[in-house]
């Protein structure tokens, strides 16, 4: 059989036998066990142990546990609810200020914690209600926290990034240098639009009178930063300093989260014990999809399907530019309904050979591909973060709303794509400046 | 029936508990791996064996919960058609998606036993500094997969329950 014929009998299988409903994980390891006995035979079938051991004893995927816990206490452990109030002191006299604020937190909750879900639920748990409360529009105040929360995919440490580093074979400490810059970007220009949009239209966000707030009482509420500052200091700075990789960095953030948590007082045995259920249903889920795509894949390879992909590509003579444009196309529509650490799985293996052939960086495309995951987690009908704030939004709005909401931050998020394709020094300044002192 | 549905509350009720207990791992990860990050920072003082101890204990973390998240439904799924169907069509495409399960883990079992065995009777290690012998690890792959294989026979007759109009999931 051609590798063509295989590599779109495997896609278009697994296409049919996703809509049933059947966990992506088994999909995947049932697909690869029936082409592995249909290209090379029963006994090649060893192969679903070998790659089930490599997952298993991977210390790059072990940071996933760890970076998750750290999410999972400090949510537990008060520190968002202490920040969402400094944000409203200190916020609220800009034009847009409670928005402005909840990007604002969502940049500090994706530096601590990286899990998308963890941002978006609070945010609408805290935020909202406060929004609509103050006449801020519905629409504005939707978009901010779904687009807000989905910066945790990109501002380190992210969860996505630790899968897309360790697919690529590229350095974990690198890509989330990489992320940074972006990822702070990209906040400011949620900001730059809402400060805008609440400046030409002031009756989307109006402006607080008569509540003024001492100076003493804003700086005392600046306390509640101390430590998410802390954490995310030494975490991050463990990594860029040298002294750990970025799992070891996880498991002090651990230890700090922890310490934080028993500040607070939440540091009980029912938060941890619930902490630590969070933390093994995300790992268990990841991880099995990882065995999964891991046999899937290396069947693919193993005929040698990415080489005569990579062949194809290259004998069509096309501009590298258009087959960049290409795989984003692909990235994306796959996003519509296929998980994002899926499509890393699937397609980063297959993807990396092309990227290195036309002279492209596997950090700059990284960084690219997980904005294009930010906008398949808003885009409706199944973006993730959607799923979240309809846990959240009150009766009175519906989904529609939500749908129009997202609208603007997505054309935000599209500029910020297409500002980091064109200046690709922008993505890859700060890992190259960090490179030398990385641990790996 | 009875003994069927006994069986079945009897094998979730084991995975649960395997999967409460595997939920501890990630604290001994966390206090192994600090230790080795404090005694190599501040003492100067690397060990062989923290860092290989976090990656051991990492595998049947997530491999002994996937059973227990496959009752809770935690494996993630496309539920755009899924939904969309009947309760009784619903029991039935569960039934054949467990059915495939059920392959896919007899498959596993057949592969990993006789690596697990053979690991176990050459005395294999890991040939680090530390040097453990590898087959505990090895043997967790047929067991996790001998756990899973239960759970997925459980939702078989569960499914097969609904088929037949019946709400009975513990």
């Amino acid at each position: 059989m051609s590798s063509t014929l295989v590599l779109s009998m495997m896609f278009v299988s697994l296409l049919v036998l996703l809509l049933s409903g059947m966990p992506l994980a088994f999909v995947l390891a049932f697909l690869a066990i029936l082409f592995t006995v249909i290209l090379w035979g029963a006994d090649a079938l060893v192969l679903t142990v070998l790659q089930t051991f490599d997952a298993m004893t991977s210390d790059i995927l072990l940071a996933i546990p760890l970076y998750v816990l750290m999410a999972s206490v400090l949510q537990r452990s008060g520190i968002i609810e202490a920040l969402y109030r400094a944000m409203e002191l200190w916020f609220r006299r800009l034009p847009g200020g409670l928005a402005v604020g909840t990007v604002a937190i969502c940049t500090v909750m994706a530096a601590m914690t990286g899990i998308v879900g963890a941002a978006v639920a609070a945010m609408g748990i805290l935020a909202l209600p406060s929004m609509l409360q103050r006449g801020y529009d519905q629409r504005l105040a939707l978009g901010t926290i779904c687009a807000g929360g989905t910066l945790g995919i990109l501002i380190p440490p992210s969860i996505i990034t630790i899968v897309y580093a360790s697919t690529a074979q590229i350095s974990v400490g690198k890509m989330f240098a990489a992320g940074i810059v972006p990822g702070v970007i990209l906040a400011g220009l949620y900001i730059l639009y809402i400060i805008l949009r609440a400046i030409i239209q002031p009756n989307l966000a109006p402006r607080q009178s008569g509540e003024q707030t001492s100076l003493g009482e804003m700086l005392s509420s600046l306390k509640a930063l101390i430590l998410p500052v802390l954490i995310v200091l030494s975490v991050l700075g463990s990594i860029y300093a040298g002294i750990a990789t970025p799992t070891e960095a996880a498991a002090v953030g651990v230890v700090g989260a922890l310490i934080s948590a028993a500040f607070q007082r939440q540091l009980t045995f029912k938060n941890l014990s619930a902490a630590s259920m969070d933390t093994l249903r995300v790992t268990t889920m990841i991880m099995w999809i990882t065995i999964g795509a891991k046999i899937f894949v290396s069947i693919f390879t193993g005929t040698g399907g990415a080489d005569s992909l990579l062949q194809f590509i290259q004998d069509l003579e096309m501009n590298r530019w258009l087959v960049l444009l290409s795989m984003m196309l692909i990235l994306v529509f796959l996003g519509l309904f296929l998980d994002e650490i899926g499509i890393i799985l699937l397609c980063v293996p297959v993807f990396l050979p092309i990227i290195n052939a036309f002279q492209f960086d596997p950090v700059w495309f990284g960084v690219l591909f997980l904005i294009t995951a930010q906008m398949g987690y808003i885009t409706p009908p199944f973006g993730y973060t959607l799923f979240y704030i309809k846990g959240v939004l009150p009766p009175d709005i519906g989904m529609g709303t939500v749908y129009r909401a997202i609208v603007p931050f997505l054309v935000l998020q599209l500029i910020a794509l297409i500002l980091f394709m064109l200046f690709p020094e922008i993505v890859t300044w700060l890992p190259e400046q960090l490179s030398q002192t990385v641990r790996s | 029936m009875a003994v069927l549905l006994g069986y079945c509350r009897l094998i979730t009720a084991l995975n649960r508990w395997v999967a409460t207990i595997v939920s501890a791992f990630v604290f001994i990860m966390v206090t192994v791996i600090s230790y080795e990050v404090v005694s190599r920072y501040f003492f100067n003082a690397p060990t062989t064996w923290a860092m290989e101890l976090a990656t051991l204990l990492f595998g049947p973390y997530f491999l002994l919960a996937g059973p227990y998240i496959l009752h809770t439904a935690g494996h993630v799924n496309v539920d755009i058609l899924y939904r969309k169907l009947s309760f009784k069509l619903a029991g039935l495409v569960d039934c054949l998606t467990y059915a495939l399960i059920v392959v896919v883990t007899v498959i596993f079992i057949d592969q990993s036993l006789p690596i697990a065995l053979n690991a176990y009777a050459s005395g294999e290690t890991s040939f680090t500094s530390w040097n453990p012998p590898v087959w505990p690890v090895k043997a967790l792959i047929p067991i996790a997969f001998l756990l899973l294989l239960m759970q997925a026979l459980a939702e078989i007759i569960w499914a097969v329950k609904r088929i037949q109009g019946q709400e009975v999931k513990a």
